[in-house]
């Protein structure tokens, strides 16, 4: 039966050579921060100090301060260089100063000379330190200086954390002297010079590329901390002294305390309050203050640092605007720096550590703030080749997607409150203590720019002007309603129109302390829908919103701390990889975050082959990032990693080639042929099939290419054992030669059925022995064979207001063959490319079951639809090019009481939380739902943790986890006020699929209606001063009602409008397994207004300048027939054109001279060399470039027919068969007072 | 006849009991995650027809041995078991789905449903096993005054025993 036909000979091409490394090779090992880390858990570690503690180990300040490290100096001394001398002194003299004069003026003074040093010493080191990506961030001189003064900054900073480091590191064995040292440095803070507000760019740049242990400056940093050892030795004696007021003998403790009270009269009275309060929670006063405030009960705790931070947040901008740093302090924090960059790594954590204590501290203005994350982003890319930054809008925006997580050092908790009380006298009198939320209104903003983390680090820039209006305008709230937190703001809906942010919403950020805040995942990668976590399932049913997470675990990301160990730590009882929520009970245990169970730590985790000590268990990458990779050993594996196999499965029947899909998919293979992730052992075959089905030998040694034809479609079988699934590399020109050929091998075809149910069982069947992907292209209904279907849709229905039917599969063959898939670790990868119905519905199964990707594009037609057709090469050259994961599984813990009990997403779910992933790639998205089975009372911290166990293209068995914290409340203020509604969003859109094909579409729709309803009437009931006649919405909640109706009025949701069902099913796919970013898009588009671009305010990526239009309603309303608008839908930008818009814009930017003559399909703007062109280029380019799948562009004149896809986006207007935004609200409001 | 009724209604209530702690175990066994959920579903699903028919019997035969009540205490049972097997989508590969199990509670929900089918075929099983005594115990005792009105209506002894024995209670 099967008939080897020839293939028509083709020229040899030119062997290419085996391609470097494609996907997998992004991630390099990026090497951690040495700053030191303390105990994560406050909570815990609270408890986990007996007061016996306190006499216990002195000799811990040895080991883990960071002044003395023998090793380290070792190391670096052999490096020394001649920037030793001239950084060195200047810097150290004026330490001793600032120490001794206690009159604030003469400490500026200082500072500031220093800061001058710092400034003339600091350019040199940079050209010399910047090896590589830093280079190129100094390109002006102007620049330069910029960032020195920054950098000093950056120095208080580092002063600030090494302070709390030192108490940090001692982690465990608090003994009470250590602890008083952070009392003491911070109310030596005042005194130097607090506000460390500059950001500090330039310094952890420098750093950065020092990373290198090799690297030369690290020398003086080690001089440095020779000599400073002392003075803050010193420090660490008396202070404790004084505050306790036992003894006051040494006479530096003396003149210590003096500075203090003449400089800053009350400061040491505060200190001594906090010393108070601290008494009376726990024995030791000392500890207790630093430790109490922070994080033990909400309650408690969270009123006093957030008194912290308002009183830091108001300094004037004068002060903050100088950076400062006092000599003392800078010593520890520079020996804690050179800690860092002796241990290569460990770099970037010192750097990051130093924003801590400015964030929670120094943010009088959001800027300031931004600024410094953006230094610690850049400070942190140490090793992967870091984007270069060019100039300081750059540096501000330039974040790595990752660097959050990853730079974030564990500032030790006690520091962050103390040092803003220290502040206070600075700070112009906030009124003592505040309530606890005040603390989350400053940090949203910032944080709000991290949680976006696109790809490129660009994104930082668009949210910046946007953030800093916010800001200042945040900044007047948290004034005025003082008693409230910023999330729980009431805002009335039905009056307040204009709710959309300047720049996309940002996400909340949960109401950690900065540390934690600072380590915490990025919520990119994951998100949880309430930030703050109730305590109790009851409290959940009160709030009315869904508790879920989502998750984006296998994203791109340009850093990622990559962990080669023997041992992987975990947890014994519940399996959790140890993370940096775990606390440390002394050196050799830790205390699980999720069960509590106490682990002891093992061997070779004491020691840290990045920074070559010993006996720091907690400076270990895995405890300084919460998104970190292992590579796994044999343990970790069921079989030898397999290699990379990639089968295609093609249709070719009469309606695909008349579709013309063969040559795009066979020209985008040829081209990326050489960039299929995979390392030499990588194999790809072809399977074709019509009515029957075709396999192509193309082993190594024929002439040409062999089809052999199977046509026994009912009891199909392999025609060859081998030579069907080929090496790559060794007949690759055979598999060029098929791909030349395949277009035009089937022109004349008549065959118009599709076997595709066979052709899939012969590629299981192939695949079956090594796992891999399968890529099946279909263009029609299948009509012959296992897995036929039958047309359902009954084109009449599709505007039907009432039951949609058959939104679930016909048969169970494709979730049968994708089980089987799934469990020989096959991927299916659907690319449905039809005209007609074609019954997604059914044929989704082969790849949602099996953790395949879904791709349709409707009425498909090479010529026809130029704009699908453009869709479908983008789409797979991001397809064959993007990392992929093989044979992987993910695994979803959570703190003990919390259960998972819903999955959604493309995926078997093997046991209770085990999720069979044949496939991972990094554009899927997963969601959870949870539920609270025990109560949390005993608890203040929530934590989540993904694993995603994967083998990686180079046949690397990897894991990859991510942590998340959480704080528990008890209170549904709290829970209100935590509320992401994104992600609230995101998750009733899953729920809302799986009601709709389980029940009713209808029902779905009533369900994510009633979870407004519901949600807003239990607000509008808790707080008991409102109106009832006015429609209220918490502030975090004010976009509820706005994104539910554009879910509403979504293709997977609408009624009324015609919808075709494959069109429904695709959308429905797609809210299941996209992640998100890109779901919000789908859902919501963004909306800009772009003929006046050249008026808008601007940021500078990469030299390019990009306007940055506000987002506008998405309503007719605002569609002047004078403007050209943006709509940026995910995967399509529509470009609308107003009938009489500017000519000059129609000239300059589309390059036709008026409206009239615009072509019908336009789908690229003509390079024009006009400022209006390339301003429109750069920003559409700019949101291009945040997004894997490159966006189809299509301009839409007034009268085109494609007008209807534009204005279906208008979410905000009436149609006829759904509400306004309006209406919408007052039926909402109806329903509340039924 | 009677007694062979009862009889076979015994043996068949003794399979539906056997059954349904099997579907039990599997239910834990997947919950303890010692099987996967494909073999746990298609080892479950080869028992839900078996199951429905084995229950209908038996209502059947009560509805034809005219055992009104024992017919309508088994009918909600034997209809929920035919209504969920008939209203499995068509997607789904059976009563249990391996791909939603995991999914909504639905373990869950169906470990409760298989306790509350153990409870119930118990129940019923020393129903019948006691109306086989029942029956001989009737023949033995002559019927008692307070009785007699009701089983005047029922000339079975199967059906008065019932009763007796609920006024008893009464």
């Amino acid at each position: 039966m099967s008939a080897p036909a020839g293939l028509p000979p083709r020229p040899a091409g030119a062997v290419a050579a085996y391609p470097g490394g494609p996907g997998g090779s992004r991630e390099a090992a990026a090497p951690q921060g040495a700053a030191p880390r303390c105990q994560n858990g406050p909570v815990q570690s609270q408890m986990q100090f007996p007061s016996g503690y306190g006499s216990h180990p002195p000799n811990y300040s040895a080991p883990s301060g960071h002044y003395s490290q023998v090793p380290s100096k070792a190391v670096s001394s052999h490096l020394d260089n001649q920037y030793r001398a001239s950084y060195q002194s200047p810097y150290y003299s004026a330490p001793a100063q600032n120490v001794m004069t206690p009159p604030v003026g003469t400490n500026v003074l200082n500072t500031r000379e220093s800061q001058q040093f710092y400034n003339s010493s600091t350019p040199p080191h940079t050209v010399g330190l910047t090896e590589g990506p830093a280079q190129g961030a100094i390109p002006s001189g102007s620049y330069v200086y910029t960032s020195a003064q920054q950098s000093y900054s950056a120095f208080g900073d580092h002063y600030n954390t090494s302070v709390s480091s030192s108490v940090a590191s001692q982690g465990f064995p608090l003994n009470s002297d250590h602890y008083a040292m952070p009392v003491v440095s911070s109310a030596m803070y005042p005194n130097v010079s607090y506000p460390p507000a500059a950001t500090s760019s330039m310094y952890g740049q420098a750093f950065t590329s020092q990373s290198l242990p090799a690297a030369g400056q690290f020398k003086e940093t080690n001089t440095f901390s020779s000599q400073s050892t002392s003075v803050p030795h010193s420090l660490q004696q008396h202070v404790p002294v004084g505050y306790n007021s036992t003894l006051s003998t040494i006479s530096s403790a003396q003149s210590f305390q003096d500075n203090l009270s003449k400089s800053l009269t009350g400061s040491v009275a505060k200190v001594n309050n906090q010393v108070n309060r601290g008494g009376i929670d726990s024995s030791q006063p000392v500890h207790s203050v630093s430790q109490n405030v922070q994080l033990t009960k909400p309650g408690f705790g969270a009123p006093a640092s957030s008194a912290l931070i308002s009183s830091v947040r108001t300094p004037a901008p004068g002060l903050s605007s100088q950076p400062r740093s006092s000599p003392s302090i800078t010593q520890s924090p520079d020996s804690a720096l050179q800690e860092g960059m002796q241990y290569g790594g460990y770099v970037n954590n010192q750097a990051s550590s130093a924003p801590t204590p400015l964030s929670s501290s120094s943010d009088d203005e959001e800027e300031d703030e931004e600024d410094e994350e953006a230094a610690l982003d850049s400070s942190s890319t140490t090793s992967s080749a870091s984007p270069v930054l060019n100039n300081y809008d750059a540096l501000e925006g330039g974040g790595y997607p990752e660097t959050r997580s990853v730079t974030n050092s564990p500032v030790p908790t006690p520091p962050a409150p103390q040092t803003s009380k220290t502040s206070k006298p600075f700070g112009y009198g906030y009124p003592a203590l505040q309530p606890a939320y005040q603390n989350t209104a400053p940090p949203t903003p910032v944080q709000a720019t991290n949680p976006s983390h696109h790809p490129g680090f660009q994104h930082y820039p668009q949210q910046y002007p946007g953030v800093n209006q916010l800001s200042s305008s945040l900044g007047g709230l948290s004034l005025q309603h003082s008693q409230q937190p910023e999330g729980l703001r009431p805002v009335n809906l039905t009056q307040d129109r204009n709710i959309l942010p300047v720049s996309s919403v940002p996400a909340p950020v949960p109401n950690l302390n900065s540390d934690l805040r600072k380590l915490n995942c990025s919520p990119d990668s994951f998100r949880c829908t309430l930030t703050n976590i109730p305590q109790t399932q009851a409290l959940l049913n009160k709030a009315k919103l869904p508790l879920g997470l989502l998750l984006h675990p296998f994203r791109d990301l340009t850093q990622l701390p990559v962990i080669t160990s023997s041992t992987i730590v975990r947890c014994r009882s519940c399996r959790t990889y140890i993370n940096p929520f775990v606390s440390f009970i002394d050196q050799r245990r830790w205390k699980c975050n999720l069960c509590y169970r106490v682990n002891d730590v093992p061997e070779e985790f004491m020691y840290n082959p990045l920074t070559r000590s010993y006996g720091e268990p907690h400076k270990r990458p895995e405890v300084q990032n919460s998104t970190v990779e292992f590579i796994a050993y044999s343990d970790y594996m069921l079989r030898p990693p397999q290699p990379a196999v990639y089968l295609f499965v093609l249709d070719v029947s009469h309606n695909a080639v008349d579709a013309g899909y063969l040559t795009i998919v066979c020209n985008s293979l040829l081209e990326n042929l050489d960039k299929l992730p995979g390392d030499s052992r990588t194999r790809i075959g072809f399977i074709t099939f019509d009515s029957t089905v075709q396999f192509y030998n193309l082993q190594e040694g024929l002439s040409q290419p062999q089809m052999l034809i199977v046509s026994d479609i009912d009891d199909i079988f392999l025609p060859t054992p081998d030579g069907l699934l080929v090496n790559l590399h060794e007949s690759k020109e055979l598999i060029k030669d098929l791909l030349n050929a395949l277009p035009n091998m089937f022109t004349n075809t008549r065959e118009t059925h599709s076997a595709l149910g066979s052709a899939l069982q012969a590629a299981f069947k192939l695949m079956s022995p090594t796992g891999g992907r399968i890529s099946v292209f279909q263009t029609q209904l299948p009509s012959l064979g296992a897995g036929l279907l039958h047309s359902r849709e009954d084109p009449n229905q599709r505007s039907s207001t009432k039951v949609v039917q058959h939104l679930g599969p016909a048969t169970d063959f494709y979730k049968k063959l994708a089980l089987d898939c799934s469990g020989q670790q096959t991927a299916v990868d659907l690319f449905l490319l039809s005209s007609q119905y074609s019954d997604l519905a059914s044929l989704a199964c082969m790849s949602k079951y099996s953790a395949g990707c879904i791709y349709y594009y409707p009425s498909f037609h090479h010529s026809h639809n130029p704009a699908q057709a453009e869709k479908l090469q983008k789409d797979l050259k991001r397809y064959l090019t993007r990392k992929i994961g093989f044979e992987a599984v993910m695994r979803i813990r959570c703190t003990k009481g919390l259960s998972i009990h819903t999955f959604h997403g493309n995926f078997f779910v093997r046991s209770t939380d085990l999720l069979s992933l044949a496939n991972v790639n990094p554009d899927a998205g997963f969601a959870v739902q949870m539920s609270i089975e025990e109560s949390l009372t005993d608890t203040s911290l929530a934590c989540f943790q993904t694993a995603l166990l994967y083998t990686s293209s180079k046949g690397e068995r990897r894991i990859r986890v991510h942590t998340l914290c959480l704080p528990v409340v008890n209170s549904l203020a709290d829970v209100y006020a935590g509320a992401d509604v994104q992600a609230v969003v995101c998750l009733l859109a899953n729920m809302a699929v799986d009601r709709s094909v389980s029940s009713s579409l209808p029902d779905a729709r009533d369900a994510l209606v009633n979870a407004v309803v519901d949600s807003l009437s239990a607000y509008m009931s808790t707080a008991s001063n409102l109106q009832q006649s006015m429609l209220i919405a918490p502030n975090s909640l004010k976009l509820f009602p706005l994104y539910v109706l554009a879910l509403l009025k979504q293709k997977a949701f609408r009624t009324g409008t015609s919808t075709r069902l494959d069109d429904r099913v695709y959308a429905m796919c797609q809210i299941k397994s996209q992640p998100l970013v890109h779901l919000m898009k789908m859902i919501h588009p963004n909306l800009y207004r772009i003929d006046k671009l050249i008026d808008e305010s601007t940021i500078h990526v990469n030299d390019r300048v990009v306007p940055q239009p506000p987002l506008q309603k998405l309503s007719a309303e605002k569609l002047t027939r004078e403007g050209a608008f943006l709509m940026d839908c995910g995967s399509n930008f529509y470009i609308w054109i107003g009938k009489n818009c500017d000519n000059n814009f129609i000239k300059d930017v589309l390059g036709y001279p008026n409206y009239a003559s615009i072509p019908q399909r336009m789908t690229q703007l003509p390079e024009i060399d006009a400022l209006p062109s390339e301003r429109t280029r750069s920003f559409i380019s700019w949101l291009r470039d945040n997004r894997p799948l490159s966006p189809v562009l299509q301009v839409i004149k007034d009268e085109n027919p494609a007008k209807t896809d534009f204005f279906q986006h208008l979410i905000e207007d009436r149609t006829e068969a759904a509400f306004s935004y309006y209406e919408f609200l007052l039926h909402i409001q109806q329903q509340i007072c039924k | 006849m009677e007694s062979v009724v009862f009889i076979f209604s015994l043996i068949d209530c003794c399979a539906l009991i056997f059954l349904s702690v099997y579907f039990i175990i599997t239910l834990s066994d997947l919950e303890c995650d010692y099987i996967n959920a494909r073999s746990c579903c298609s080892k479950l699903n080869k028992w839900v027809v078996p199951e429905v028919i084995g229950h209908a019997v038996v209502t059947v035969l009560m509805l034809i041995s005219l055992h009104w009540f024992i017919f309508l205490l088994n009918l909600p049972i034997a209809t929920w078991n035919i209504y969920r097997f008939i209203m499995v989508p068509s997607g789904n590969m059976g009563v249990f789905d391996p791909t939603e199990i995991h999914n909504r509670g639905q373990l869950k929900s169906h470990m409760k449903e298989a306790m509350i089918k153990l409870g119930f075929h118990l129940l019923c099983f020393f129903m019948y096993l006691y109306r086989e005594h029942a029956k001989k115990l009737f023949l033995i005792l002559p019927q008692t005054p307070s009785q007699s009105s009701h089983t005047t209506r029922n000339s079975k002894p199967g059906t008065y025993m019932f009763l007796s024995v609920r006024s008893s209670k009464l």
